[in-house]
């Protein structure tokens, strides 16, 4: 009788799992980024030089052009809206996982500028537990779930639903193609071939889009009128903390401040020194160097409208030419050449681009 | 821990409710106090310190008035001491008695008083909970002033009753007579009765998560950005969605802590029978936050009105301006005095007392001129127990309850009753479809059809409760198809609305 009195609450729980089980199936896309880079991820052998943070990673480094320069085997850890969090995260899988020798940071003041999207740190989380098999899929989740920043939140509970969380615009042609990706999934997998989405030509990370940035709406749709211009505590400490552990483990770790097209560097020049000089001072306390691309001379990076996809990502053909300029820091800064030269100070910069910035100081209203 | 929509309370939760049913099942309320003590010790070790405070002395405090009170029955029964001698004896029992309720009293409304209202100076942060443990203790020592019932002689059971976890959040305010004894009788699990505790954590997850988190942003957008000068019909629109924010919210949160109290077999005092229903401004307060109500009814408001000078005003009201005027003014300004008190506790800002008195100035003034509206009523010849008219009075009650909104959301009074005049004058409906569009402006597509879909669903439940038809029964004998095909759909939208706004899991009432 006593088993006979759990039975109604245990139906009642499997059909909720089992209703949860075919939401997923059908919302949570198949090929999404967080999923996709995990999974390449763990397909890697051996990573010696890996490049982490958000979008403005994932669009800006692509890792077959420093292979082949570098000598290295990298991999890009970047997704769409990844927090800092995730980044600290990623890093310490990371280190878990492989010998790294290099790890490059790609950021932007944004990433310590904005409030963390729980649907993107769920979906990063999700992603790393579910590529994991049996007590480490547990394990990471777990340990993910009774965080002590998590375990106390609504991300705990909704962590286990990732319909709801994990999802693109919901239409009957979304669903369908999801379904038959997803179908493609299980059959490479029970057939051995691995997971289908993990093709060889995209592999070692997400690729930038093709594209390019509408310089119509270069001053509706800019930096400016996106984020707000100070940097949050949290951000900075968890930022810190990579920087720390880096440090801590003998890894070499360079910040990148990946680039924007000129128009929207010159939308944000009334705060713009400052937060440069925070985020050059963060990272001379932790003897960590750091170089803004946006900043670049032409004769390292020539950061021409054609590069940009929107105001603050690279597209495909930008990042290949950024990832050489990368290699040729990299490569100078290895011999112990004095590399700040390859960059304008932020007057410099200004004073570059003076027509630009007198333009939007025209146009630009209060937010 | 505050949080009930996460992973640390639903383990806290089980494993209590394991140990409370099994392990314990002989001490529960051992049980429940260890729980409670855990449950406390998450919000900060040095919260502690304020309980044990306000248990310790109002426990000590309620023996003390306890032994005197026998003493002063020993007195009065002892024919062997002269008359004189006796009301000497007496005199010096009762002074210590008051002496020591007051003292109490004093000592924990000054410590609520010194944490609470100057905050901001010196920078202590409010113990989770202290204002709803503080009114019951009080409560609880007064009634054992009063000679309601015996004081309890067990600190430890006394602590539970104090500190007992699902209360500590948002309240009700408990009565000792009505939850003491049963946290003493031993609970056994009932599959019916924690389905329908379920059920209710799971209804008041909906409130506070498919409306009242969803409407946080929208309202903000109107009352805290002071660039943007909406029009009065978009002030009324934010207003009515604040309404709606504060029932779902506080409500909402009841649900939750009844329900989880519900598991362990204890039945809370009920807070809220569905207020927007409520037919004058007084009956509101009668539906709103009841535990408070009655508490300020009878620890503050009878006592005032039985004390000697209003006793005497009233007096002299019944002789200068007749036996209605008599009748009403004691009452009158025992009410705008309760609604000071309540509007302090709100806040120790302007806005709050200005909503407090607002509340007691309405109820005493539809005391005052009763026989006018009863005049006007028989000269039109109004038949008050009309459906139209009752319909008519929820409709008013609705406005007059919305109009005190108006101070207690907006905390510059200017801009308060700018925005009033503005929603009265300015109400230019042309410009709501623009306006409404910048307040959802940056929620997914699907957030609106939720939360309205939430208040309806919300309403219809109300509507039926009003026709005294429980909800959660009439559910539990549906066939299992319904019953299911709800709870999937509470939980679905529970789960939806999480991803429309950023998460929110703290309650408007949960820093009083």
């Amino acid at each position: 009788m006593r088993i006979f009195k759990w039975i109604k609450p245990l139906r009642f729980l499997i059909a909720l799992c089992l209703v949860n089980m075919c939401l997923s199936f059908l919302l949570e896309p198949a090929k999404g980024s967080s999923d996709t880079m995990w999974t390449e991820f763990y397909q890697e052998e051996e990573i010696d030089f890996a490049f982490v943070g958000s979008s403005f990673c994932s669009t800006a480094f692509v890792p077959y052009v420093v292979d082949e320069i570098m000598g290295v085997n990298s991999f890009n850890m970047g997704t769409p809206l990844q927090a800092i969090g995730q980044t600290v995260s990623a890093v310490e899988t990371l280190l878990e996982e492989h010998k790294v020798d290099t790890i490059v940071l790609g950021t932007g003041f944004f990433v310590l500028q904005y409030e963390t999207l729980d649907e993107a740190e769920l979906t990063f989380e999700k992603a790393r537990a579910r590529k994991k098999s049996g007590w480490d899929a547990m394990e990471d989740t777990l340990s993910y779930i009774f965080d002590e920043n998590v375990r106390d939140t609504e991300k705990s509970i909704n962590y286990f639903f990732p319909w709801t969380y994990n999802r693109q615009k919901i239409t009957k042609d979304y669903i369908r193609n999801n379904v038959v990706d997803k179908i493609a999934n299980m059959k490479a997998k029970l057939s051995g071939a691995g997971d289908s989405q993990s093709k060889p030509e995209s592999a070692k990370g997400l690729r930038p889009g093709a594209g390019v940035v509408d310089y119509g709406t270069a001053w509706e749709i800019n930096s400016y009128w996106y984020y707000d211009q100070f940097f949050l505590e949290d951000k900075v400490e968890e930022f810190e903390e990579i920087l720390q552990l880096c440090n801590e483990k003998g890894v070499d770790i360079v910040v990148i401040n990946t680039p924007h097209p000129a128009f929207d560097v010159v939308s944000c020049y009334q705060t713009y020194e400052t937060s440069e000089n925070e985020m050059r001072a963060i990272c001379e306390k932790y003897d960590v160097d750091y170089y803004n691309f946006s900043l670049a001379r032409p004769e390292l990076f020539d950061s021409i409208p054609e590069y940009y996809s929107d105001f603050e990502h690279l597209n495909l053909e930008g990042a290949e030419v950024f990832s050489e300029s990368l290699c040729k820091l990299l490569k100078a800064r290895a011999a112990g050449e004095d590399v700040m030269t390859y960059f304008y100070s932020v007057d410099e910069y200004y004073e570059q681009h003076s027509d630009l910035l007198e333009e939007w100081k025209a146009v630009q209203t209060p937010k | 821990m505050t949080n009930f929509y996460s992973i640390q309370f639903l383990v806290f939760l089980l494993i209590s409710l394991l140990g409370y049913y099994t392990v314990f099942r002989k001490k529960q309320w051992v049980c429940l106090l260890i729980a409670s003590a855990v449950f406390y010790a998450f919000t900060g070790m040095e919260n502690f310190v304020f309980l044990l405070l306000t248990g310790f002395s109002t426990w000590a405090g309620a023996r003390w008035i306890a032994r005197c009170s026998a003493e002063l029955k020993q007195i009065k029964k002892d024919k062997t001491i002269e008359k004189a001698e006796k009301d000497f004896r007496k005199v010096q029992v009762v002074r210590k008695r008051r002496i020591m309720m007051w003292g109490v009293v004093l000592l924990n409304f000054g410590l609520l008083a010194y944490i609470k209202f100057p905050e901001n100076v010196l920078g202590l942060v409010l113990p989770l909970g202290i204002s709803f443990y503080m009114f019951q203790s009080i409560g609880y020592l007064l009634d054992i002033y009063n000679e309601k019932y015996e004081p309890e002689a067990n600190f430890a059971r006394y602590m539970l009753f104090v500190s007992y976890f699902p209360q500590m959040i948002q309240g009700p305010i408990n009565r000792y007579d009505a939850i003491g004894g049963q946290f003493m009788q031993e609970h056994t699990w009932n599959g019916e009765a924690a389905t329908k505790a379920v059920y209710r954590i799971f209804y008041g997850l909906f409130k506070k998560y498919a409306i009242a988190n969803i409407f946080i942003g929208m309202i903000a957008s109107v009352f805290d950005n002071p660039v943007k000068d909406y029009a009065g019909c978009t002030v009324l629109f934010a207003i009515l969605l604040y309404s709606a924010q504060q029932y779902a919210d506080f409500s909402g949160g009841i649900d939750m802590v009844l329900g989880v109290s519900e598991l362990f077999g204890i039945q809370m005092a009920e807070n809220f029978k569905q207020p927007y229903f409520a037919t004058s401004l007084g009956d509101f307060w009668r539906r709103w936050h009841i535990s408070l109500g009655k508490w300020m009814r009878d620890y503050v408001f009878y006592p005032f009105a039985l004390t000697k000078p209003i006793k005497k005003l009233g007096k002299w009201a019944n002789k200068h301006f007749g036996k209605h005027l008599g009748r009403v003014l004691p009452p009158a300004i025992g009410n705008i005095l309760v609604f000071f008190i309540v509007g302090i506790w709100h806040g120790t800002k302007w806005h709050y007392v200005i909503w407090g008195l607002y509340n007691g100035f309405v109820i005493a003034f539809s005391d005052i001129f009763a026989p006018v509206f009863d005049k006007v009523v028989e000269v039109l010849h109004i038949n008050r127990k009309a459906r139209w008219y009752h319909v008519f009075a929820i409709v008013r009650t609705f406005i007059i309850v919305n109009i005190g909104w108006y101070f207690d959301r907006i905390e510059d009074i200017k801009v308060a009753l700018y925005s009033l005049k503005k929603t009265i004058l300015n109400f230019n409906p042309g410009l709501f479809v623009a306006e409404r569009n910048i307040l959802t402006d940056g929620y997914q597509s699907y957030t609106v059809p939720l939360a309205v879909t939430a208040c309806i669903c919300v309403f219809v439940v109300s509507l039926l409760e009003e026709n005294k038809i429980d909800v959660k029964s009439a559910l539990y004998t549906k066939p299992l198809l319904v019953r299911w095909s709800v709870y999937f759909f509470v939980i679905g939208m529970i789960l939806v609305s999480c991803s429309c706004v950023s998460t929110g899991g703290g309650f408007m009432y949960a820093n009083f």
